[in-house]
């Protein structure tokens, strides 16, 4: 008697089904369907379907221009986390000391479990004029004590980075355990210096967490609103905060509801071309070796 | 390369760990800008507990996260026990459908929910924050109960029923004791995801009602304030015990991704 062989798992499966369904699914639908109302809705209102709302996003520059802004930051965030995230990761999957491995990667995920404002807010404590840092930067004589990053979108970028470090930490960690260490002493062995075994054995075998980081970074930091708004000052802006000023500030909902649309089909988009262009990587990659 | 290695990885998580460990020191400062030198005091913690009226605000999040997570982690068991149940592929195309609530930008997540509850009559309503909670606590506790009953042995639950044992016999004395560390582990993700998603509470709490991380920030849009580096170390030191749980519990942190 096998699991799969038992009867009724369906029933099980309803609570949950009705639940994501209710709460994610349908939700995610209503976003286009409110999207394509010229006015909010009212009570008795006809209904009536337009594409008032992409019309203006399409037409107005601003939209596209924080759409490409929050873009590009989501990338340079992305790329500085991989930058710092993968040698980190390899030190504590294969260089560190097995006894302590454990310690190192729970405290990984304290700031996971830490909220978000408060990650924030330690950042302005750390960074504030006058503060820890810029009193040592002010000592060194490299940048003045009463001045600060903060409100600027420097320290945007930098409250982000701080912010999903630890996913692409973990990521890379499961990746990279994954290796068996006789791998690597194999090529060794066979005369393969450090840039051949980074390039033909690490960086495919990485493909998979960077495309996983790619997902539990690039694509929430995109849509990101509470850090432009607390740390971000007036240059700080970013396509979250105008999606987030429709529904709270000026409760205009079939634009805010349109730009949603917009920035998840645009992130939809892009994490399909990853997946496409890392499983293109992986097969000339494993065509080269074979060949 | 490896001492190039092991201090890359140290830098990194003084990185990580320098903010928070800062806040903390500053809640034991004198001053009351942050500002240096270090003068030792509990003063901030008397004031949070005594004028900084955050009791209302924190007693409120902690129902909301003590009942999610009771709720996400019967509905997500009952789900991952199904889940076993299926073949594989549909199984794996079930937890696709599973996560989507964490993977989409919540800004939109928060959005496109309160689009829905508005349509419904619900509303901004503490139903709504319920829901909402719900389904972004949901994928932790079906991730980690379906992880660990994929690696049971399912010759266990075969034998106990080949020795007579109902269904529901086997259900409570096979199935809930083997998964059990794992759904109390998914319980307590559930539990500090909830408390501490801003976000969705920021889209669904009824006007008015202020649950702590709404709270903080309003605080913090004002700026430094003492008081809130002493609320800071508080939950930063329940979030250390939290991680200290999972572990005990037996699930490591790059499963739980």
């Amino acid at each position: 008697m096998g699991r799969h062989n038992r009867k009724a798992p369906w029933p099980l499966l309803f609570p949950s089904t009705g639940i994501l369904v209710l709460m994610a699914l349908l939700p995610l639908g209503a976003l286009i369907f409110f999207s394509l109302l010229p006015d909010n809705p009212r009570p008795g209102m006809v209904i009536q379907l337009a594409l008032v709302n992409y019309y203006k996003i399409f037409t107005k520059p601003l939209y596209l221009t924080l759409i490409w802004k929050s873009m590009r930051i989501g990338l340079l965030v992305t790329i500085s986390c991989i930058a710092i995230a993968w040698p980190a990761a390899y030190g504590l999957a294969k260089v560190i000391n097995e006894r302590w491995r454990q310690t190192w990667l729970m405290s990984t995920i304290v700031p996971f479990l830490t909220s978000q404002l408060l990650l924030i807010y330690a950042i302005m404590v750390l960074l504030q004029a006058k503060g820890p840092v810029m009193s040592l930067l002010g000592f060194v004589g490299l940048a003045k004590s009463d001045t600060s990053i903060l409100f600027t979108p420097k320290a945007v970028l930098f409250v982000l980075v701080y912010e999903y470090l630890p996913y692409m930490i973990l990521s890379f960690y499961s990746t990279i355990q994954k290796i068996p260490d006789s791998l690597f002493e194999a090529a060794r062995s066979l005369g393969a210096g450090r840039w051949r075994i980074f390039w033909s054995i690490l960086f495919p075998l990485c493909l998979p967490a960077i495309l996983l980081g790619v997902v539990l970074v690039f694509i929430p930091v995109v849509g990101s609103f509470v850090e432009p708004q607390i740390l971000g000052g007036p240059d700080g802006m970013m396509i979250g905060s105008v999606i987030n000023d429709q529904f709270s500030v000026v409760y205009d909902w079939g634009l805010g509801a349109a730009l949603s649309f917009v920035l998840l089909l645009m992130l939809i988009i892009i994490t399909l071309i990853f997946n496409i262009l890392a499983g293109f990587a992986t097969r000339r990659i494993e065509g080269e070796t074979t060949s | 390369m490896k001492v190039v290695l092991k201090t890359w990885l140290l830098i990194t998580y003084m990185f990580l760990f320098a903010p928070i460990f800062m806040v903390v020191l500053m809640s034991l400062n004198l001053s009351a800008y942050g500002t240096f030198p270090f003068v030792f005091t509990t003063k901030w913690y008397y004031i949070l507990f005594t004028e900084s009226n955050l009791f209302p605000a924190t007693w409120l999040s902690i129902k909301l996260s003590v009942s999610v997570a009771f709720t996400a982690a019967f509905i997500g068991t009952l789900t991952a026990v199904g889940m076993v149940r299926l073949p594989r592929k549909v199984a794996a195309l079930y937890t696709g459908m599973t996560i989507v609530p964490i993977v989409v930008p919540w800004l939109v997540l928060g959005i496109a929910m309160l689009l829905v509850v508005t349509f419904l009559g619900l509303g901004r309503s503490f139903t709504a924050l319920f829901l909402g909670n719900l389904v972004v606590t949901l994928p932790y506790v079906v991730l980690i109960v379906y992880n660990r009953l994929i690696d049971t042995d399912p010759a266990i639950e075969d034998a106990a029923r080949n020795l007579g044992a109902g269904p529901n016999r086997v259900f409570f004395e096979i199935t809930v004791p083997v998964a059990a560390p794992a759904i109390l582990s998914g319980a307590l993700m559930s539990l500090m995801v909830c408390f501490n998603s801003f976000v969705i509470q920021y889209f669904l709490s009824p006007f008015g009602v202020r649950t702590l991380p709404l709270e903080i920030f309003n605080l913090i849009k004002v700026g430094y304030r003492p008081d809130m580096n002493a609320l800071a170390s508080i939950l930063v030191i329940v979030s250390f015990a939290a991680v200290i749980s999972l572990g005990k519990l037996g699930s490591s942190a790059d499963k739980l991704f």
